[in-house]
């Protein structure tokens, strides 16, 4: 297990090298021109003679060869120095410092209903195969696959923000933003709601959580029916094992044998979908976060794009490149957590 | 061995289980009657789709979701099997009657180690604490053969070999003093040699634990090294059924003949081995008479047209056949042959 990790571990490096050289090489097919636009406002040399234009690029390197660019940039990343960003009008690695909460948190809350929901669903339609509660979910599960996220998503705004008035859209109320923006709302985490209650302010915790819940149904019913139809397949296929039939022979009640012995080897392929989403939810809800229009990564990978933002588009690629590979990590140690055979094998 | 006066501690009447398939409804088990009686091995061979195994399922009811128990009468000790209720009926599997089966890697729960599976039945039945239960569990696995077994106990299944594993799995089943084991092919995806060792212990077992047995196999061999008694199950019927030492020696129905003369066997210098032609047909369509008569040397239009009844033919003795005499005619020929 231990040499297991640490091999991973010594892989890593390797990868994220991988992944720089990738980022890097798509962006110098953007040209020469496009690339000043990551280093000089745009319009500080949209009047200028095309000698002066080929001389400022020379300044920042951009006639040197690809190797020596490379070098460079990746020099300057390790200083933490990811450019400029238009967008965010600051360096681009603040500009993913300072939305990265805004994900973390509408993660947070999304990810144990989502999961907690999805087996449960799973587990209960398996159980009952083919039975009506398995119809009813199967068709809940193919109505949450099918409905695009930016019309369910609109949907949710449309039903409880317009409608019942409940779950607003963005991220505070005006009145609460100013306090959460003045001095003496002191900032432990960046995560509102759990900043909210260290301040012991109960009101601006409701008020974020308002905020929170409209996205997390959105983002709900497409990941609910990801997890309970690989739980469901999964579970149908454990039930039919032969150690279930002999967890029944040893007399085990119905629900020792489904909870205990079933459920644990049909959670093995669950974990990867459950991975993936959860690394899916710190990347990039693009969607939800532009329909709610909220602060966060997603967003701010949008609006980016948008504005042919090149670094900031860099910077979130390279930022979600990394989450996605440390997530990954973290996927293939915990299969090994749930089974033994992947474990000591 | 086999003692009448007793009472028999399991008595299974005119069962018939039946299977919901996309197909249509099979019906596997047609009609099965046997008595089980303290600390005897009862043998029932039939080649796979005869209804063997799920005869011994329904014994705890353990059939798949598909399946049901569609007629019949289980009578196990004072209890009426097919009344009981669930909760009841859990007191009794595993405690009173505890099964092994084929396949030790498929039959033993990959993320559990042979500990918790035993332990857990331990707990369940016995009341046991922890430590009680998992000293008795290292003891059981001592007595199954596992050398090492203070560290064996926190193994998981791929770590040991498959024989190691039906100890294991036969450790698991006797852990609560069982009054019957249904044994499920036990030894069939085992090496030869190993096989041997487990049906060796298997028998040491029995004598200890004073259990009966229910051996389900397709091999002759092993029943011939197991049995006290043997019923042959052809299509969910029974075709015939006697002592061990009757059905080998003087064998009355032409699918058990058809048996024997699979079997190779050293003492005698024959050609080639006879084998029964064809295979068990699919449940769905049976022959309308008697079951085995597209495959039976004997059959006629008889044969085809009615299915013949389960006669006893002798004491004790019982066989499904409307050409007992012209097979003893064959068999006495075939006898001549050889001389």
């Amino acid at each position: 297990m231990t040499t297991y990790i640490i091999r991973r571990l010594l892989l890593l490096p390797l990868i994220i090298l991988g992944v720089t050289l990738i980022v890097f090489s798509m962006s110098q097919l953007l040209g020469p021109l496009k690339l000043l636009s990551t280093y000089v406002d745009p319009n500080t040399y949209a009047k200028m003679s095309e000698r002066d234009i080929q001389i400022l690029m020379k300044q920042y390197g951009l006639t040197d060869p690809f190797p020596v660019r490379y070098g460079k940039w990746v020099k300057n990343l390790l200083k933490g120095d990811l450019g400029w960003s238009v967008v965010g009008k600051e360096p681009v690695l603040d500009a993913l410092i300072h939305r990265f909460p805004y994900t973390i948190e509408l993660a947070l809350y999304a990810l144990f209903p989502i999961i907690g929901v999805g087996i449960w669903l799973g587990v209960t339609a398996a159980v009952h195969h083919n039975s009506f509660i398995d119809q009813f979910i199967r068709i809940f599960a193919l109505i949450g696959w099918s409905l695009p996220d930016f019309v369910w998503a609109i949907l949710v705004l449309l039903i409880f923000y317009i409608g019942l008035g409940w779950f607003p859209p963005g991220n505070l109320s005006i009145w609460a933003n100013q306090i959460v923006k003045s001095a003496s709302f002191k900032n432990y985490t960046h995560l509102l709601t759990i900043d909210a209650l260290l301040n012991g302010r109960i009101d601006i915790f409701w008020d974020a959580l308002r905020h929170i819940i409209g996205p997390v149904i959105a983002i709900s019913w497409l990941w609910w029916a990801n997890l309970l139809r690989i739980t469901r397949s999964s579970m149908l296929e454990v039930l039919r094992k032969d150690y279930v039939r002999t967890a029944r022979s040893k007399g085990l009640p119905e629900k020792v044998v489904i909870n205990k012995h079933a459920r644990k080897n049909a959670l093995i392929p669950v974990v990867t979908t459950a991975g993936q989403m959860v690394i899916g939810l710190l990347t990039g809800v693009v969607i939800v976060e532009m329909v709610f229009v909220r602060t966060g990564l997603g967003s701010f990978a949008a609006t980016a794009a948008q504005q042919l933002d090149y670094a900031s588009i860099m910077g979130v690629l390279l930022f979600t490149s990394l989450l996605l590979i440390i997530g990954n990590l973290i996927i293939d140690i915990s299969y090994a957590i749930i089974d033994p055979r992947i474990r000591l094998g | 061995m086999l003692n009448n006066n007793e009472k028999p501690l399991l008595k299974v009447e005119n069962l018939h289980v039946h299977f919901k398939t996309e197909d249509g409804i099979i019906k596997a088990v047609n009609g099965v009657s046997f008595e089980l009686y303290p600390g005897e091995t009862l043998a029932i061979v039939g080649e796979s789709g005869s209804g063997k195994t799920v005869t011994a399922l329904s014994t705890i009811r353990l059939l798949d979701e598909n399946g049901w128990i569609e007629e019949g009468k289980i009578q196990y000790k004072d209890n009426d099997v097919l009344s009981l209720s669930d909760n009841q009926l859990r007191k009794i599997r595993g405690k009173e009657i505890s099964m092994i089966f084929q396949e030790p890697m498929t039959a033993l729960n990959p993320v559990f180690t042979i500990g918790d599976q035993i332990i857990e039945s331990l707990e369940l039945h016995l009341d046991m604490n922890k430590q009680e239960a998992r000293r008795k569990a290292i003891d059981l696995l001592r007595k199954v053969g596992i050398p090492e077994p203070e560290r064996r106990i926190d193994q998981y299944p791929h770590e040991l070999s498959g024989g190691m594993r039906q100890r294991a799995m036969i450790a698991m089943a006797l852990s609560c003093n069982p009054s019957i084991l249904i044994a499920d092919e036990p030894t069939t995806a085992l090496d030869v040699t190993i096989q041997a060792q487990i049906l060796e212990l298997m028998k040491d077992l029995q004598k200890e634990f004073q259990m009966s047995i229910i051996f389900i196999t397709h091999d002759l061999g092993v029943v011939a090294e197991m049995a006290d008694r043997a019923i042959v199950m052809y299509g969910g019927e029974v075709v015939e059924a006697a002592d061990i030492i009757t059905i080998f020696k003087k064998p009355r129905h032409p699918y058990t003949w058809g048996l024997m003369n699979s079997i190779p066997r050293i003492d005698k210098d024959e050609e080639r081995l006879l084998s029964i032609p064809g295979v068990v047909p699919n449940p769905l369509n049976f022959p309308k008479g008697c079951k085995f008569s597209n495959r039976c040397f004997f059959a006629d239009e008889k044969c085809v047209e009615e299915n013949p009844n389960l006669e006893e033919i002798e004491e004790n003795h019982f066989s499904r056949c409307w050409h007992i005499d012209r097979m003893l005619r064959e068999m006495h020929k075939v006898k001549e042959g050889e001389r």
